[in-house]
């Protein structure tokens, strides 16, 4: 029985999949952060979402407080305005967490983990479900691994650049594709960029048909019609990209 | 864009002035079923909601609520990542949307920044 096995919608499998490894993987020990500080980083985001009334509170259930993972106020605050807010974050933002409050590679994983938790978040709103739980935190340290080759800098963080100068962590990430900024944000956290990339396949569209214009996941919505969902999602939290 | 190029595929000239006025006719079919269902999903109004997810369902089916849901679901993430990150725009896409970016205000985004003072 899948996650949405009895929703009363049709949910395509792939992504009822993805949407179930990202649930594991929230639990799990990350790049920089243990299992109950990512698990917490997704409760952070869920109570800003609920408290700014973006987000039903079905399904949530917080945790004992003697219970809750002891994570940074910076943490804290990075997580509840990328859940509410992400029109109003910029460069000064970004420079009054990084470096002084967390490394550039912690405020990724933080992204990374707060943007998926959105998404699930966002797609059981529209379909009228609950939030989907997150299993109870798994013990294990962090990897602490930082790709070599995370050096493209135009962005706020660093990024591993396509092709021959990504090195084989870019290869083993991208395989041969030459990826777009956007796949290749949270590339200096490798395990949230596969995260990203695998959701967003399943969701959206393979890489392969990107520009396909006649492709579409099921006839009743076309290609149009995804991008003006698309688009007008990007207009509301005013994302430029 | 892509917005614009998929509408020139499928012989919908878009209005992509609707990216800001919701309650232009976009030229898209069922656009204004999917637009409402999209400000509703990222408003606060429950009530609103069920009442945009309701229409769109009977406009156009179980299928379709869920695709607009996972398509607007992925954004949200996609969205986050870019504006957090503050990735610039690609040149072939910044150049395929100077027309609409400054009609439709998006090149007041804060978000703008990552991209056209690295232009500039």
């Amino acid at each position: 029985m899948d996650l949405y096995s009895d929703c009363g919608v049709p949910v395509r499998p792939e992504v009822a999949d993805a949407h179930a490894q990202t649930l594991d993987s929230f639990s799990r020990p990350g790049t920089w952060w243990r299992g109950p500080e990512r698990t917490e980083i997704v409760a952070e985001s869920r109570r800003a979402r609920i408290e700014a009334g973006l987000q039903e509170a079905d399904g949530f259930t917080d945790q004992d407080p003697g219970s809750i993972a002891d994570l940074p106020e910076a943490v804290r605050r990075v997580a509840r305005e990328a859940a509410v807010s992400p029109k109003d974050i910029g460069r000064d933002f970004y420079d009054g967490a990084v470096p002084e409050e967390m490394s550039d590679a912690e405020y990724v994983e933080v992204i990374g983990v707060v943007a998926r938790a959105v998404d699930l978040d966002v797609f059981a709103r529209g379909l009228g479900l609950p939030m989907a739980a997150v299993a109870a935190p798994k013990d294990g340290e962090p990897s602490r691994e930082r790709p070599e080759n995370a050096n493209d800098d135009i962005a706020f963080a660093p990024m591993i650049h396509n092709g021959r100068r990504g090195g084989e962590t870019g290869k083993a990430i991208y395989g041969e594709n030459m990826m777009p900024n956007i796949i290749r944000a949270t590339s200096l956290v490798p395990d949230e960029c596969r995260g990203v990339m695998a959701i967003a396949i399943a969701q959206y569209v393979p890489l392969e048909a990107f520009l396909d214009m006649s492709y579409c996941n099921h006839p009743s919505v076309n290609r149009t019609q995804m991008e003006l969902v698309a688009a007008r999602v990007s207009a509301i939290n005013e994302c430029f990209y | 864009m892509l917005l614009r190029e998929s509408g020139k595929f499928h012989d919908t000239p878009v209005d992509m002035a609707v990216l800001a006025d919701t309650a232009r006719d976009s030229g898209v079919p069922d656009g204004g079923a999917l637009l409402d269902f999209c400000n509703a999903l990222t408003g606060t109004d429950r009530a609103a909601l069920d009442a945009a997810r309701t229409a769109l369902k009977n406009r156009m089916g179980p299928n379709a609520l869920f695709e607009a849901s996972v398509t607007a679901a992925n954004f949200s993430m996609l969205d986050r990542i870019a504006n957090s990150i503050g990735i610039p725009m690609e040149g072939p896409f910044l150049d395929g949307s100077a027309d609409f970016r400054v009609s439709t205000g998006i090149n007041n985004y804060l978000s703008a920044r990552n991209t056209l003072s690295a232009n500039s």
